[in-house]
Formats: structure tokens, sequence, C-alpha cells
């Protein structure tokens, strides 16, 4: 007890003094994924990633991928901006202060804070953002990532950093992305070896199978025969991954993957709003299955249960739900409240409407709908806060049909 | 194109400093990575892997003519009691009026013909093109389809690049949402009774089938293979695949089952120019069991330490 607050003490006071204590090593943590696998397979990942990316305090600038880690210019004032991978330092120091309790040391949305929030900070790893101008599961692009940081995510936890500046706020997203790209590169190598047989459980029961015809076989032998497979072309494998990472974030700048429509935005008139709801309700397009005849949030799709992705044998969630890529229960929108995390702009609920919402259920609706009427849809969703909830369904559409049936497994 | 090639440039950016709330004022100094590679203020310059690319097959000898064939069964070797269906007729709480309405939706994860004891859905396929080989470009375009809210073929083989158009012959909307790991994810509506179609495409070749799911109907799954060559099928309602145009020589094939994963990692097989190959695959309850009593005591770690 007393040689603890001893210590304490003197900790407190050669931050004083020295203006450096000495706190835990901050650590990037390994994905879930990772840690399921036998520590030999672990420790293969964790020296690819040391490699390539280095730990929290000890940066390294891979320049294979694409990001501007900085130059540096002899002539800087500041000293530290003589040298090259300045702006993946500075980014760091930001994120530390600003991001780092909600969304983690290495991005995994695990901060501190974390667990008291809903929806949880994002975890990049997986390279899944929800709000861009991208299509389907692309990247964001730089500027999209900009504008979260510069308005924040309206009825999240996710606040606005706009009064640190457009230049902090572009260090913290190659920061961010830098965050993402390693996370990504971890996870799928940690994907590859779970699938090669690496994963502790499937091991041990690898060498239970085993074992009843012949009993020589152990662990051991197990993973070292699997493992031997996987050194052999490693390298490769590391390398093939961050291509992968590579192309996806380059194919964010691809102007193909941009989402503008086509026709203008249909005048939001009486007439246009009532076609936007009757498409809304329409046994056709059922928005009102995930977020309500009324637009609630509480379609009849929020009582079924959802399947837990890739689990074997096949089995359901315990609770009803629909369910993110981050295996939460998510809410359809309710749409009375007119708060839109993405902007309220008509164009971004274009966007959301068109190409659905990434790493959510929600789908999008632009391969069948035409943009004219999309945008019927977007006047309506924009009317709704405004609109009678109560109101009878239109003429035609069956929107009564969609009434919450019971939940059943 | 091989990152193998390339080089890789790269710099630490070292802290002086370990304290977080501190970090504003920490120096970075540009170290070498290695001590081995100190050679000053510079990038390091290395090369990551150095690596002989196989010389490259002649183009004729790869021809569809008088390509080889394999082809095969995969039946169940045990007693089959078939899964109990993931919606019994009647019983659906979703869309009851068009979802198992006319029949029972059957629980796909493990189809074997009762007849025959074949097993459909097992992916057989090449991981990797033959040396050399270049695919002919895959113009065919594929169906995907969607009837009694489950979706037509449950496993499909597409080529990169390949059009496959979804289709829908419910009256009810569906959404198709892949979930790839090398590819964008997609997630797009499909209307009611659609037989145009939305169209789908994949730009990369993926490792192992990959899910596709309908968001509005729980319990729809599917599986894609996606590979950048064409030397792929999945076992059909008898248990029976075929593989045609595969260049004469030894090839290893992955046979793959979305219940078990890998039924077989390396079956080695070998063909001969224009000839035609059978191979009958038996796989037991044993390989498709799935653990899920309690965790038994002990594993046997090593037999020596
Ligand atoms: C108080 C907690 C909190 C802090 C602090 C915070 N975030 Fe977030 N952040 C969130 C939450 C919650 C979400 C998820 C919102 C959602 O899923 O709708 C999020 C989402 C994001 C996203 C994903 C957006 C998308 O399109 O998917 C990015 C990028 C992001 N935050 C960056 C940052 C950065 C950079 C900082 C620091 C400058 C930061 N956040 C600080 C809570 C926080
Ligand atoms: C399968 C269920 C599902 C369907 C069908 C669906 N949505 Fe959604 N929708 C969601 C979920 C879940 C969210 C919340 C996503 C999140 O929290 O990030 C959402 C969010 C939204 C948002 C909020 C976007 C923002 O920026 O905050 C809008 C607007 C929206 N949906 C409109 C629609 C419309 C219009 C339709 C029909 C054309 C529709 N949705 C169909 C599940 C669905």
């Amino acid at each position: 007890m007393r040689s603890s607050s001893l210590s304490l003490s003197l900790c407190g006071l050669t931050l004083l003094l020295a203006g450096c204590g000495q706190p835990p090593e901050p650590k990037f943590s390994l994905n879930a994924k990772t840690a399921a696998l036998t520590p030999a397979a672990q420790q293969l990942i964790s020296e690819a990633l040391v490699e390539n990316f280095g730990t929290p305090n000890n940066l390294v600038a891979w320049q294979e991928l694409p990001i501007d880690y900085g130059k540096g210019s002899p002539t800087a004032a500041e000293a530290h901006r003589q040298a090259d991978g300045w702006r993946l330092k500075e980014g760091r120091d930001l994120y530390m202060v600003h991001c780092l309790h909600c969304h983690g040391v290495a991005g995994d949305g695990n901060g501190t804070t974390a667990r008291f929030l809903n929806p949880r900070p994002r975890d990049y790893r997986q390279g899944k953002y929800k709000f861009k101008s991208t299509a389907g599961g692309n990247r964001p692009t730089h500027d999209d990532l900009m504008r979260i940081l510069e308005e924040g995510i309206a009825g999240t936890y996710m606040p606005s950093f706009a009064l640190l500046g457009k230049d902090q706020l572009g260090l913290l997203v190659d920061y961010v992305r830098w965050l993402s790209m390693r996370g990504e590169i971890e996870e799928g190598l940690a994907i590859e070896l779970a699938q090669v047989g690496l994963k502790t459980a499937d091991l041990e029961r690898t060498v239970r199978e085993q074992r009843t015809e012949d009993k020589s076989v152990t662990l051991d032998t197990v993973r070292d025969e699997l493992l031997a497979e996987v050194k052999a072309s490693w390298p490769d494998t590391v390398a093939e991954k961050a291509k992968d990472v590579v192309d996806f974030w380059n194919e964010a700048n691809n102007a193909e993957n941009l989402v503008m429509p086509v026709a203008k935005r249909v005048v939001a008139d009486a007439e246009s709003i009532a076609r936007g709801r009757a498409l809304y309700l329409s046994k056709e397009n059922k928005c009102s299955d995930c977020h309500g005849p009324a637009g609630r949030g509480d379609g009849p799709q929020t009582e079924q249960f959802s399947a837990i992705d890739g689990a074997s044998p096949a089995r359901n969630y315990d609770e009803p739900g629909l369910r993110d890529a981050w295996g939460n229960i998510i809410m359809p929108r309710n749409l009375t409240r007119g708060v839109y995390r993405f902007g309220r702009r008509p164009l971004d609920i274009y966007r959301r409407v068109h190409q659905g919402i990434n790493g959510t259920p929600m789908p999008g609706f632009g391969k069948t709908l035409k943009d004219e009427q999309i945008w019927d849809i977007v006047n309506y969703v924009l009317s709704i806060p405004y609109q009678d909830g109560t109101a009878p369904a239109p003429e035609g559409v069956a929107g009564g049909e969609t009434v919450p049936e019971t939940a059943s497994r | 194109m091989s990152l193998n090639s390339k080089r890789f440039w790269r710099a630490a950016a070292m802290m002086g400093c370990s304290s977080l709330c501190l970090a504003g004022t920490a120096a970075l100094i540009l170290t070498p990575p290695r001590a081995a590679e100190a050679q000053g203020p510079h990038p390091v310059q290395i090369a990551v892997a150095t690596q002989a690319v196989a010389p490259a097959l002649a183009e004729a000898t790869v021809g569809f003519a008088d390509g080889a064939k394999l082809t095969g069964s995969v039946s169940f070797s045990d007693d089959f009691k078939a899964l109990a269906p993931l919606v019994a007729k009647g019983g659906s709480t979703k869309d009851p009026a068009v979802c198992g309405a006319s029949e029972e939706i059957p629980n796909e994860e493990l189809v074997v013909n009762p007849e025959n004891k074949g097993i459909a859905n097992v992916f057989v396929f090449l991981p990797k093109a033959p040396t050399g080989y270049k695919a002919p470009k895959a113009d065919k375009e594929l169906i995907f389809d969607q009837k009694n809210c489950k979706f037509l073929p449950h496993s499909l083989c597409i080529q990169v690049g390949q059009t496959v158009k979804v289709l829908s012959d419910d009256g009810v909307p569906h959404n198709t949402h892949t979930f790839p790991l090398r590819n964008a994810g997609f997630n797009q509506t499909v209307s009611p009774n659609d037989r145009k179609g939305v169209e789908l495409k994949y730009s990369k070749a993926e490792k192992l089938p990959i899910e596709v799911k309908c968001d509005f109907h729980t319990w729809m799954k599917a599986y894609h293979l996606i590979l950048d060559h064409p030397f792929m099928a999945v076992s059909d309602a008898n248990g029976k695949f075929e593989i045609e145009g595969l260049p004469a020589g030894k090839h290893e094939f992955t046979v793959w089952h979305e219940k078990k994963g890998y039924l077989d990692k390396k079956l080695a097989v070998e063909v001969k120019a224009g000839e035609s190959k059978s191979v009958d695959l038996k796989y037991g309850a044993k390989q498709f069991a799935t653990f899920e009593g309690p965790q038994p005591k002990s594993t046997v770690v090593s037999l020596t330490k």
C-alpha cells in the first residue's frame, strides 16, 4: 500500500520535473481474430505488423501505402518537420489527444469511453465506413473523412473537430487511413491463417480427430506442419494483402465509384412527396419493413432474428434485431426526428438511398429505382418530421400489410 | 502485377518520450528499423521477396479444344437424416404470403440426395490458375435467382469480370448483400418479380467461397466462388461435377463445403490432354461433424516435452 502510493507520487514528481513520466506504453491491441489463433501464428502476424507499421511509440512509415507521410524540409521552422514522416507523427499525436479514448490506440473502436456509447465508435480495422460519397463497400475519399471530422456525426457521440482547423484535420484523416490499412492487413492475415486451420480451437479439434487413429499426433506436430506450409510463402502473403488494401484505398478516388445523380432533383411539391411516400410503403421497396410505416424505425424487421456471420453450424443471435457488420444490434433510423448522420442535403439522402449504408443491413435502391423515383423518396424522407404519421396509406399501396408480425426463430 | 518486384521504402519514426499526454512535445527521430541496415538518415530500401517466376507455359498448350476433363462425384458415406427445414410450410414470420407459402424452405447447410447419397454444393476448384495460363474472358451471363425466399442456385461459380444477373421470382423485394474479402461489398435491392435483373460483377478473385445474404429474409444465404480462371465447379443435386479444358498435367484441387470448410486442401489429380478423368470423393458424418459439446479437459500438446 505504502510503497505504491510512494511510487505514484514519485511518478508525479518526475512528470513535473522532467515532463516525462512512465505511463504504460501504448500498444496496438490484437484483433480478436488474431487472438483466436495459436500463439505461433499470432507471432507471425505481430512480426509482420511491427516490421511494416511499428509500434505506437515507434511508427514505421511504409512507403508502399498511398499516404502522404510528410517530406522533411531542411528549412522548416519546427525542428521535427525537417525530417521525413512528420505528418504521420503529428497525426498520431493529435489522434492520441482527441480520438484515442473513443476509437482506441489501434483504431479498434475500443477506447475507454467506447463501452458507454451506442452506436459504438467506429472500428477502422475492417476498412468499413458508413458515411461516404463512394459506391457500395468502397473506401471513403479523403474529403469524405474530412467532412466527418468537420461536421461530426449528428445523433451520435462522434463530435465535430472543426475547431482544429483544416491542416490538423488533414493529418488526422491520414492517420485514420493509416490505422485502417494496418487493421485491414492484420485482419486479412488473421482470416487467412484461420482458414488454414491455425485457430487454437480448430487445432485442438484436428488433434482430437487425428489421435483416434494415430497416437503419435500432438498439437505440436499438427501446428508445425501447418505453420511450415504458411511460412514458405509468408512474405508473398503479406505483400498480397498489402496490395489488396492499397488497391481498395486507391479505388476510392476512382471517379467511377463516386455516386452522383444523373437526373436533377425533382421539385419537392406535394405530389412528389406523395409519390415518395407511396414508394416508401410500396411492396416493391418496403422501406417500411425496417423503418416502420410511419418512419419511426420500428418496422417488423427489427423483430427478426439475424444469423451470426460465418457461424458453423449456422445459428442466430439470441436477441432479435438487425445487426451491423460488427455484430452490434442496429436500429433503422427513426426518420421522424430529422436527424441524419451524414448531412441533411438532399444529395446526402439520395446517396444513402441509392447505395444503402455500408456496414449495415440498409440496402441500396439505385439499381432498381430511377433517379426521379429516388428524388421523390428523398423529398418524402425530408418531409417525414412534418407529416402526420397516423395518416392512412395512400390508395393502392399495401402499406398496411407490413404489420409487425410475431417474432420467432 | 506483383509486389515482389517493387521496392519497399520505409522510414521509422521514433518518439523520444512515451507519455501519451505529452506526445506533442516528442521529437521525431528518423531511425533505420534494423541496425544492420543503418546507412544514415535516408530511407532504407528493402526488397521484400525475390522469388523466381515460373516460366510461362506456351499459350498453345492451354487451348480448350484438347483440354483434359475432370469429372467426379461427391457422396456421403454414412446414414443421413435430412436437416429440419429453415422455415416450415406456412410457418414464415416474414412475408408469409410468399416465403414458404407453397412449400417449406429447406436448410441447405448440408444437402444429401436420399437416393444416391450425392452431396450437393461442394466446390471443387484450382486455388490458382495453372502457371502461365491466361483465362479467356468469361462472357456467358450467369443467373442468380430467388424463389420461395431462397437463392437459386445456392452455390455459384463466377469468373472475375463475369456478369451475374440477380433475378427474383418472388412477389416481395429482396436485397443481395455480399460479404467478400478482396472485392468491395455489394448491397442492392432487387424488385419483386424482376426478370430483367440487377447486375453484379466481381473484380478480384477470392480465396474461398464468400457468403451472400438477404437482410429482408434473414435465413437466406448463398455462396459465391470468384476466381480469375474457369477451373472450378460445384456439385449438383446428385453430387456430380465436371471441369473442362484443363491443361494436361498434375493439378491440386481444393474441395470445400460451407459446413466443414476444407474437405480436401490438396486433391492431387493427373490429367492427360484430350482425355477425361474421373474421381469419386466420399466424406462421412465425421468430416461434417461440428463440435458443440463441452470442451474436453485436456489436449495432448507434445509427446516429447
Ligand atoms: C466521444 C467519442 C468519440 C470521439 C472522441 C471520436 N469519435 Fe469518431 N466516432 C464515434 C462514434 C460513436 C462513431 C460511429 C457513428 C456511427 O456508427 O454512426 C464514430 C465514427 C467515426 C468515423 C467513421 C465514419 C464513417 O463513415 O463510418 C471516423 C472516420 C471517425 N469517427 C474519426 C474520428 C477521429 C479522427 C476522431 C478524433 C479527432 C474521433 N473520431 C473522435 C465516437 C467518437
Ligand atoms: C433492411 C432494413 C432497411 C431497409 C429495407 C431500409 N433501411 Fe434505411 N436504414 C436501415 C438502418 C439499419 C439504418 C441505420 C444505419 C446506421 O445507423 O448507420 C438506416 C438508415 C436510413 C437513413 C438515415 C441516413 C442518415 O444519414 O442518417 C435514411 C434516410 C434511410 N435509412 C432511408 C431509407 C429508405 C428511404 C428506404 C427505402 C427506400 C430504406 N431506408 C430501407 C435499414 C433499412
